[in-house]
């Protein structure tokens, strides 16, 4: 005859594993940058990066600057052009951005579009510095609403976090045509 | 009394499997990271056979954005070709007192650095560069290198540097740049 403290240990053997299981973190999970949101005209910083939106645009043909050719680009969707600035806090880094659309999907910046003036794929993150950047992005005009941008250290992102940055509570200007600085 | 012998072998063996799975993580992490940093007083200082100096060291003020500077680096690696193979790829930066690190560009803004703060002969390598491409006959590896940091740290900074197999030792030089009037 089995006594009730064994199978009240075993029952509660098993809920403990159970929970465990069920909470056990995903490959996903694991990996990701732990994010920081910072409010609308917010400036906030992770452990290496830290930054804030400075304005924001949009356009439905960009052209780049005579420097590298001069070309008009024009996209199915719209260019959101975001202009930041960014800051290192203990070690010089580079980082890289994404919009997160209303949706919850994610758009990386356009590779279209490089040689422009504080391009941020171009930017270094130094420590004591800000610095301007522009992050450039090609989407569809209903995910620039809601949406946000993220910034991460371009090289091993899960070892800080992600920046999350909502962008000016008013609409951002629109404009045909916007001329890229070289 | 013999539970609780159970329970401390139980714990034992649980630390000692949790130390085997992550001994290479450790030894990654010991070998990733300038652990012991020496500390020099001079312009030269030796490190597992390589003698590290520092040649010249340049910075420049922009009137348009006064609170920072460009700085131009150029030093030199000497000693046994073995010795220096171990310290390719090298790990190099500008540490403040602060323990914050600056690290050299290595895009085309560090080449105009270097034009405007190099001189005519400079080669373009940079430290891991300069050890691959060194001279024949033993010469010294010279290298250079371009900065970006805040004015205020001009005064405070110095050289960090280790190579792939001297790490967790690195090795720390002052460096005094001299600074140059604007073009």
């Amino acid at each position: 005859m089995i006594g009730p403290g064994p199978i009240l240990i075993s029952a509660t053997a098993l809920a403990l594993l159970a929970g465990m299981m069920l909470s056990n973190p995903d490959y996903d999970s694991v990996v990701r940058p732990f994010e920081v949101s910072v409010p609308p005209e917010g400036r906030g910083q992770t452990r290496l990066i830290g930054g804030q939106i400075t304005g924001w645009r949009t356009a439905d043909r960009v052209t780049l600057p005579s420097s590298v050719g001069g070309q008009v680009r024009e996209t199915q969707g719209v260019f959101l052009i975001v202009d930041l600035k960014v800051f290192g806090t203990t070690e010089s880094t580079m980082i890289r951005a994404a919009w997160i659309g209303a949706s919850g999907r994610r758009y990386a910046t356009t590779a279209r579009i490089s040689g422009t003036l504080h391009q941020l794929e171009d930017v270094w993150l130094q420590p004591g510095l800000e610095s301007r950047a522009t992050a450039i992005f090609e989407l569809p005009p209903d995910e620039i609403a809601q949406g946000a941008i993220l910034l991460t250290l371009r090289i091993n992102p899960p070892l800080d976090g992600t920046l999350r940055i909502a962008p000016p509570p008013e609409a951002p200007a629109h404009a045909e045509n916007i001329g890229l600085e070289g | 009394m013999r539970q609780l012998g159970w329970i401390t072998l139980a714990l034992l063996f649980t630390g000692l499997s949790v130390l085997l799975v992550a001994w290479p993580d450790l030894r990654d992490l010991r070998r990733g990271q300038n652990w012991n940093v020496a500390g020099i007083d001079g312009d030269t200082g030796e490190l597992n056979g390589v003698t590290v100096s520092i040649d010249q060291a340049r910075a420049m003020i922009f009137p348009a954005m006064p609170d920072r500077a460009v700085l131009y680096l150029r030093m030199s690696l000497q000693g046994d070709p073995d010795r220096m193979r171990d310290w390719l790829m090298c790990d190099l930066a500008l540490t403040d007192g602060r323990g914050r690190a600056w690290r050299p560009f290595s895009n085309a803004v560090g080449l105009q650095i270097i034009e405007l703060l190099g001189d005519p002969g400079d080669n373009y390598n940079n430290c891991s560069q300069s050890l691959a491409l060194r001279p024949e006959g033993g010469g010294p590896s010279m290298s250079v290198q371009a900065f970006l940091v805040p004015v205020p740290v001009l005064k405070d900074l110095r050289l960090r540097i280790s190579g792939m197999t001297t790490r967790p030792h690195a090795l720390s030089l002052p460096l005094r740049p001299v600074l140059r009037p604007p073009q």
